[in-house]
């Protein structure tokens, strides 16, 4: 390509004026050998920009990223539906345990009121007897 | 959208979003990282992706705006200086120690341009968006892209001049 085109092409690209299509022939003359010496210090810089187009990322890690995402969902309900179960377990095992207590407290109380009623029951044996020791006084004492 | 309809739509413009992270980031671990969080985001919001007219220049700008949040979070600021792995496997070897200099000192070059134009330097110059595309992945007026590219290539023309009349600069 003409050299005089070429420098009117790189005046225009400093003022970024060209097209996508003159930045093309640009970088195409920069990348061919016979650059013209006084335009040599800008060989670099084109070629560094074809260079750097090369950079790509290792597609392993995107697919990565997005197995990460779906196994944290299934192991996020996992860990919820693991949390719940405890909560559960924790509260309806207090309520038997809260039961079970209850239903000994009221068994030792019946046993408790029962002993109190045969030993009142004694008791009022005994009391009867005394009556008849007052009937006998009594008749004796009367006549 | 399915896992492969997703898949076939945005995984075209990977590398882009990759070497645009990389830029400025610089360092590539960061870069990956800032790519698997977007494609993780367009995950998330698959059924949004779905209504946007260019995905592209959508995961482009969710591209920029997330770097520099990073560069602003103090994290990054040390990583800025610290990571300085380029690798240039492409370029025949001879022809690679002649020119690694240079290319070394064109990447330090744009790493001291500011955060827009080195945005639309890649942009245009690296991966060759016309200026409509940048405008709206930038949400900038084509003309505002225009002055800002050509400081920045003026910029970098004087570095250039410099660097090749002192050997140093």
């Amino acid at each position: 390509m003409e050299l005089v085109k070429i420098e009117e092409l790189l005046e225009k690209y400093f003022e970024a004026t060209t097209t996508l299509q003159e930045e093309g022939e640009l970088r195409e003359y920069f990348s061919s050998d016979d650059v013209a010496s006084h335009l040599l210090s800008y060989k670099s810089m084109f070629g560094c920009f074809t260079s750097d187009l090369e950079k790509k990322i290792s597609s392993k890690l995107l697919v990565k990223s997005m197995g990460r995402e779906k196994r944290s969902g299934r192991f996020r309900f996992v860990a919820v539906a693991a949390s719940l179960a405890l909560v559960v377990s924790l509260f309806s095992s207090k309520y038997i345990v809260e039961k079970r207590q209850a239903g000994q407290a009221y068994e030792d109380t019946q046993r408790a009121l029962s002993m109190i009623s045969t030993e009142l029951n004694k008791g009022n044996v005994a009391m009867s007897q005394l009556y008849k020791y007052e009937e006998v006084k009594n008749t004796i004492f009367k006549k | 959208m399915k896992q492969s309809e997703f898949i076939a739509k945005v995984m075209p413009f990977k590398d882009k979003v990759f070497r645009l992270a990389k830029r400025l980031l610089v360092s590539t671990e960061e870069a990956e990282d800032a790519t698997q969080e977007l494609y993780y985001k367009l995950w998330k919001n698959k059924e949004k992706v779905s209504e946007y007219k260019s995905v592209e220049a959508f995961a482009m700008t969710m591209t920029k705006n997330y770097c520099l949040d990073r560069l602003k979070s103090k994290q990054a600021g040390n990583l800025r200086l610290v990571h300085d792995n380029y690798e240039e496997n492409n370029v025949g070897l001879s022809k690679r120690l002649d020119d690694e200099d240079s290319v070394n000192k064109i990447h330090e070059m744009i790493k001291c341009l500011p955060e827009q134009q080195r945005i639309i330097v890649q942009l245009r110059d690296v991966e060759q968006y016309e200026f409509e595309e940048i405008g709206k992945i930038l949400n900038m007026q084509p003309t505002a892209i225009r002055v800002a590219l050509s400081r920045a290539r003026k910029t970098l023309r004087e570095g250039l001049v410099k660097f090749h009349n002192y050997g140093v600069s």
